[in-house]
C-alpha cells in the first residue's frame, strides 16, 4: 500500500497546474496518451526495469475502485474500463479551465462531483473568493474533499495547487486550505502557489497577495512558492539549448502556461517520490515540515529541480559519471533554478534548513561529498549547519536516470515578505480600491492591517535570525 | 537471542545480519571437521532461528516494526537466500511515518504498535527454550527507530524483566541525514542507557571510512556499511567454542558496571574483494596489535579505517583510553606458531585501575571461520572513547536547544522543554562518567 496524496486544484492557474500535472503524472506511471506535447517526451531507455515500483505506487494519485483490476495500466481507455479516477478536487468560480478537463482526453479521470463551479468569477477580489463564494460553497467543497479523502486508505497529504494574484485562486483558494486544516489538521497540508510579476496585469494583486499570504502563513504545512517571472526565464532558457530539443517542442505544442507549469509539476512529482517509491534512504512527507520548519511561520521554502527540462534526448556518456553528480547539486543551488526570482544562497542570508532528494542511481560517498560542498557554499546559523535531510528514491523520473531536489529554508524568503509588504503599501496608501473589498460581507478593515502585521512579523523573525549572536548559555556540564 | 528490528534502518540492518548469518551457516570453507561445524551450526541456527518454513527455509527469529510499508514489504519479499522472515512478525501499520519526529514515534506511533509488538514477542519467546536475550536494530536519527524503538524498550523491560536487553544503536552521518537528528539521538541515548543493559554503538561515520578506506569500495551505499556492522555482530554472537557464553554472559562482561553502559565492536581484517583470493591472512598478532591502536587516544585519523600494518610499530609510549572491560573474540584457527598474543591487550594502561585483573580482559575463541574467512579478530570494548561522540551530539544538540530551533514540532507530541533538559542531563552524566575514567 502506497502512501496518498489528494491533490486540490483552485482558481484558473491552479487548474492549468493540474492540466500539466496529469498528463505528466500519467507520463510517469508509463500510461499512453493522446495529448500531443506529452508525445514529445521520452523515457529514459532503462525506465521499464522500475515498471513493478511504478505500479505499485499507482494508488498515490488515483483511486482503482476494483483491488483486482491490478494497478498495472498502459492506456487511458485501461483506466476508463476500470473506472479510474484521479485524487483531484477542482475548484473553480469560472467554467473555463474546469471546463476544458471535462473535455479533454482525461474527462473521465475527474468526478463531476469533485468540481465546484459557477459564473461569474471573484472579479481578482481576494475577500469575494474567501469570504463570498468561500461561505456559500463551503458545504460543496467540504463534501468533494471528503468524498476524495474517504477513497484513501492511506492518506499522507493534500497538494493544493492557485495563484495568489487573482481573486479566485487567492481568495477561494486559502479559504479551502483553512477547510483543509479544520477537517484534517492532522494530514499535511503542501502548498504549491504562484506569485505575480511585480509588472501586474491584475492591479489588486498586492491586497490580493498579502491577504492570501497571511493564510497560508496560518494554515499550510510548507509553502512552495513559484513566480512567473522565473518559470518564464527557466523556460526560455529551456528552449535555447541545443540538447533541449525534446523539451523545446513539448513547450511549443503546449496550451499557454502549460510549459511553465510543467516546472512546478515536477517538482510535486520530485516532492512525492521518496512517499511513493522506494530508496535505500525513504523520505515520508510528513518528514519535511520537521526537517525544514525550524520556528513556526517560517514554512516558505525555496524549492529546484534539476535537471529542469523533463527529458534528456539521449543517454549521455556523462549520466552516473561523478562530474554529473556535481553538476546535479550545483545546478540545484544555482539562483536560476529557484522557482522564485530570489537567490536562497545571496550575501547575508543563512539557512535554517535544507532537503535534497536524489531520484535513482547514486552512492553515499557522492552524496555525500556534496553535502560538504553544500556546507563549505551556504552561510548559516550557529545550529543550522547540520540541519540537513537526505532522501535516496530508487526510481528515477521518467526523463532521466537520476535527478535532484533541492529544497531550503533561507532567511533569503524575508525579501519575498518584504516585497508583498512594499506593493501593499503603495496601492494602500492611496486607499485605491479598497472599497471593493469593504462591501463584501464579514470584510473589516482590519483585514489589512492584521495581515499586514502578520507578514511584517514574519519578515522581523527572518531577519532576527539573521541577527542572531551565538547561544551563550553553557551546558548541564556534570562537574 | 530474539532480534527486534526498527524503522528503515533497523529493518535494513537486521536483513543484512539475517542473511550473513545464513550465509556463514551456509559456508563450505569452515577449517574444522564436519562433526564440530554441524555442532556450530546447530548452536547458530538455534540462536537465530525458530524453524524451517514448508519451502524449506530458515524462519529468523526476529520482529520487525516499522510505520511504514515500503522498506518492510521490500525487504520481505528479498530474502532471495535460504531465510525467510515470519510474514506474521510483521508489525506495521499505515498511515504516515513517525515524520523523522522522536516525540511522535514514541509518544503517538509506539503506543499504537503496543500491543502488536507484544504479543508477537510473547509469541516468539514462548517458542523458545533456552531464551536469554533481546537484540534491538535500530538508528537513532529518524522518528521510527528512535522513537518507537525507545517507546519498545521501556515496554520490554517491563515485561521481561529480568532478561538481557542489548541494543544496537546506528549514528547517523554528523554532516547530517536528518535535520533533527541530534535531538533525536540525544533523546534516544538518554532512553537506551537507562532501560537497556548494553549498547553497541556504532557510527555511520566510521563504518563509511571502513567501506572507503579499507575495503576500497568508492561506491559505498547504505547496504555495504549495514553488512560491515552485521559481521561485527556475527563476530560477536556466532557460537564460541566457550559454550557459557551467550547474551547474558555478553552482557555482564561488558556491562559489568551500571554507569557504563555504552561499548563498540572493533574488528579486523577488512578485505577487499578484489584481492582476496591473492593476500593470505597475516599473523594474529598483527591483527591484535590492530585493535590495539584502535584504543590509542590520538588526534589522528581512526586506526580502524586503515588496513593493519604487517610491520609491529615502534613501541614508543602511547596513551591509551581507560577501558572498564574488553571482549576479544578470535576467529579462526589458532596455530602453535601463530598464537593470538593476548597479553597485549591485558596491559595495566588500558584499564581503570578499580577494574580487577580478572575482569578488564575476556578471551573467546572460535576455530571455525567466519563466513569462509581465514581470521577475523573482533574487540568489544567498552571504553572512555564514547565520551567524544556523545560530546560531539550533546553540543550540537544544545545549540539548537537554546535557540529554541524545531522545539515546537515536538511540543506537538507533547514533549516538553522539561523533558529535554532531563534528557540533556542523563547524557552529560554519561559523558561525565567516562569521561572521568
Amino acid at each position: 500500500m502506497s502512501s496518498q496524496f489528494v491533490t486540490v486544484q483552485v482558481g484558473q492557474c491552479g487548474n492549468q497546474i493540474g492540466a500539466a500535472f496529469w498528463p505528466l503524472v500519467l507520463h510517469e506511471y508509463g500510461v499512453e496518451q493522446e495529448d500531443k506535447a506529452i508525445k514529445f517526451l521520452k523515457t529514459q531507455k532503462f525506465y521499464h526495469k522500475n515498471s513493478k515500483e511504478l505500479s505499485s505506487a499507482f494508488g498515490s494519485f488515483f483511486h482503482v475502485p476494483d483491488s483486482r483490476s491490478g494497478t498495472d495500466f498502459k492506456s487511458i481507455s485501461d483506466l476508463e474500463y476500470h473506472r479510474v479516477k484521479a485524487r483531484a478536487v477542482l475548484i473553480d468560480m469560472e467554467d473555463s479551465v474546469v471546463g476544458r478537463f471535462h473535455q479533454g482526453s482525461l474527462r473521465n479521470l475527474f468526478d463531476q462531483t469533485c468540481t465546484v463551479t459557477n459564473y461569474p468569477g471573484s472579479g481578482n477580489n481576494w475577500a469575494v473568493g474567501y469570504y463570498t463564494h468561500g461561505l456559500e460553497y463551503h458545504d460543496k467543497i467540504e463534501n468533494s474533499i471528503r468524498l476524495a479523502v474517504e477513497r484513501c486508505d492511506c492518506l499522507h497529504g493534500f497538494l493544493v495547487t492557485h495563484s495568489v494574484g487573482g481573486g479566485t485562486g487567492s481568495g477561494l483558494g486559502t479559504a479551502t486550505l483553512k477547510i483543509l486544516n479544520d477537517m484534517y489538521s492532522h494530514v499535511d497540508r503542501f502548498v504549491s502557489c504562484v506569485y505575480p510579476a511585480s509588472t501586474q496585469d491584475v492591479i489588486t494583486a498586492p491586497y490580493n497577495v498579502l491577504l492570501a499570504t497571511r493564510e497560508l502563513i496560518e494554515y499550510g504545512t510548507c509553502i512552495f512558492p513559484a513566480e512567473n517571472r522565473a518559470l518564464q526565464e527557466m523556460c526560455n532558457a529551456n528552449m535555447n539549448k541545443r540538447e533541449n530539443v525534446d523539451q523545446a517542442k513539448y513547450n511549443a505544442s503546449c496550451v499557454p502556461f502549460q510549459d511553465m507549469n510543467s516546472i512546478i509539476v515536477n517538482s510535486l512529482l520530485h516532492l512525492t517520490s521518496g512517499s511513493r517509491f522506494p530508496g535505500s534512504l525513504n523520505v515520508d512527507m510528513n518528514e519535511l515540515a520537521t526537517n525544514l520548519v525550524a520556528f513556526p511561520q517560517l514554512q516558505y521554502i525555496f524549492s529546484s529541480v534539476s535537471p529542469v527540462a523533463l527529458t534528456a534526448p539521449q543517454m549521455s556518456t556523462l549520466n552516473g559519471s561523478t562530474k554529473h553528480q556535481d553538476e546535479l547539486f550545483t545546478n540545484s543551488w544555482s539562483k536560476s533554478n529557484q522557482l522564485i526570482k530570489i537567490d536562497p544562497l545571496q550575501t547575508g542570508s543563512l539557512i535554517i534548513g535544507a532537503a535534497h532528494i536524489y531520484r535513482g542511481e547514486t552512492s553515499l560517498t557522492d552524496i555525500k561529498r556534496n553535502i560538504e560542498r553544500f556546507q563549505n557554499k551556504a552561510k548559516f546559523t550557529s545550529w543550522s549547519k547540520e540541519t540537513m535531510k537526505i532522501g535516496l528514491c530508487s526510481v528515477p523520473p521518467a526523463g532521466h536516470p537520476s535527478s535532484l531536489m533541492c529544497m531550503m529554508n533561507s532567511t533569503a524568503m524575508s525579501g519575498l515578505f518584504r516585497d508583498i509588504i512594499h506593493q501593499f503599501d503603495r496601492l494602500y496608501k492611496k486607499k485605491a480600491h479598497v472599497h471593493h473589498y469593504l462591501q463584501v460581507d464579514n470584510f473589516e478593515k482590519e483585514d489589512f492591517k492584521d495581515s499586514r502585521d502578520k507578514i511584517l512579523d514574519v519578515y522581523e523573525q527572518y531577519k532576527k535570525i539573521e541577527q542572531q549572536s551565538p547561544s551563550t548559555i553553557s551546558r548541564l556540564r556534570v562537574r | 537471542m530474539l532480534t527486534l528490528q526498527f524503522g528503515q534502518c533497523g529493518n535494513q540492518l537486521g536483513h543484512s545480519l539475517f542473511s550473513q548469518i545464513s550465509a556463514d551457516l551456509d559456508a563450505k570453507d569452515t577449517g574444522i571437521s564436519k562433526q564440530s561445524n554441524s555442532a556450530y551450526t546447530e548452536q547458530s541456527f538455534e540462536k537465530w532461528f525458530t524453524g524451517i518454513s514448508k519451502d524449506g527455509k530458515r524462519l529468523a527469529r526476529s520482529v520487525l516494526v516499522d510505520t511504514e510499508h515500503k522498506v518492510v514489504n521490500k525487504i520481505c519479499s528479498e530474502s532471495s537466500g535460504r531465510w525467510v522472515y515470519r510474514s506474521k512478525n510483521l508489525v506495521c501499520q499505515s498511515g504516515g511515518g513517525s515524520a523523522n519526529n522522536w516525540a511522535y514515534g514514541s509518544m503517538i506511533k509506539g503506543p499504537q504498535l503496543k500491543t502488536d509488538i507484544l504479543d508477537i514477542t510473547r509469541r516468539e519467546i514462548e517458542r523458545t527454550d533456552s531464551f536469554n536475550g533481546i537484540l534491538l536494530l535500530l538508528s537513532s536519527a529518524g522518528g521510527t527507530g528512535s522513537g518507537v524503538g525507545s517507546y519498545a524498550v521501556d515496554l520490554i523491560r517491563d515485561e521481561f524483566p529480568n532478561k538481557s536487553i542489548i541494543s544496537c544503536i546506528v549514528l547517523p552521518f554528523s554532516s547530517g541525514e536528518v535535520g533533527v537528528q541530534n535531538y533525536n539521538t540525544l533523546l534516544t541515548l538518554a532512553k537506551f542507557n537507562e532501560t537497556a543493559d548494553l549498547n553497541f554503538i556504532f557510527q555511520n561515520e566510521q563504518i563509511h571510512s571502513i567501506c572507503t578506506n579499507v575495503l576500497k569500495n568508492t561506491e559505498t551505499r547504505l547496504i555495504d556499511i549495514n553488512d560491515v556492522i552485521s559481521k561485527k555482530l556475527c563476530a560477536v554472537f556466532q557460537p564460541v567454542s566457550n559454550i557459557w557464553c551467550n547474551a547474558n554472559y555478553i552482557t555482564s562482561t561488558v556491562a559489568s558496571h551500571p554507569s557504563y553502559k555504552m561499548a563498540t565492536i572493533k574488528s579486523t581484517p577488512y578485505v577487499p574483494p578484489m584481492i582476496k583470493q591473492y593476500e593470505s591472512s597475516q599473523s594474529w598478532k598483527s591483527y591484535v596489535e590492530h585493535l590495539k591502536e584502535t584504543l590509542r587516544v590520538s588526534a589522528l585519523s581512526d586506526p580502524e579505517t586503515k588496513a593493519p600494518s604487517k610491520v609491529s610499530s615502534a613501541r614508543s609510549s602511547y596513551s591509551y583510553w581507560k577501558s572498564v572491560s574488553n571482549i576479544l573474540i578470535s576467529r579462526g584457527k589458532v596455530m602453535e606458531n601463530d598464537a593470538v598474543p593476548y597479553d597485549q591487550l591485558q596491559s595495566k594502561e588500558l584499564y581503570v585501575d578499580w577494574i580487577a585483573p580478572n575482569d578488564q580482559l575476556t578471551v573467546l575463541n572460535q576455530d571455525r571461520r567466519l563466513i569462509n574467512q581465514d581470521k577475523f579478530l573482533a574487540l568489544v570494548s567498552n571504553n572512555s572513547q564514547i565520551h567524544c561522540t556523545l560530546e560531539e551530539i550533546v553540543e550540537k544538540a544544545w545549540n539548537t536547544y537554546t535557540h529554541s530551533a524545531f522545539l515546537h514540532q515536538y511540543k506537538k507530541f507533547g514533549l516538553e522543554e522539561n523533558d529535554f533538559l532531563e534528557a540533556f542531563a542523563k547524557v552529560e552524566n554519561v559523558i561525565k562518567d567516562y569521561e572521568s575514567l
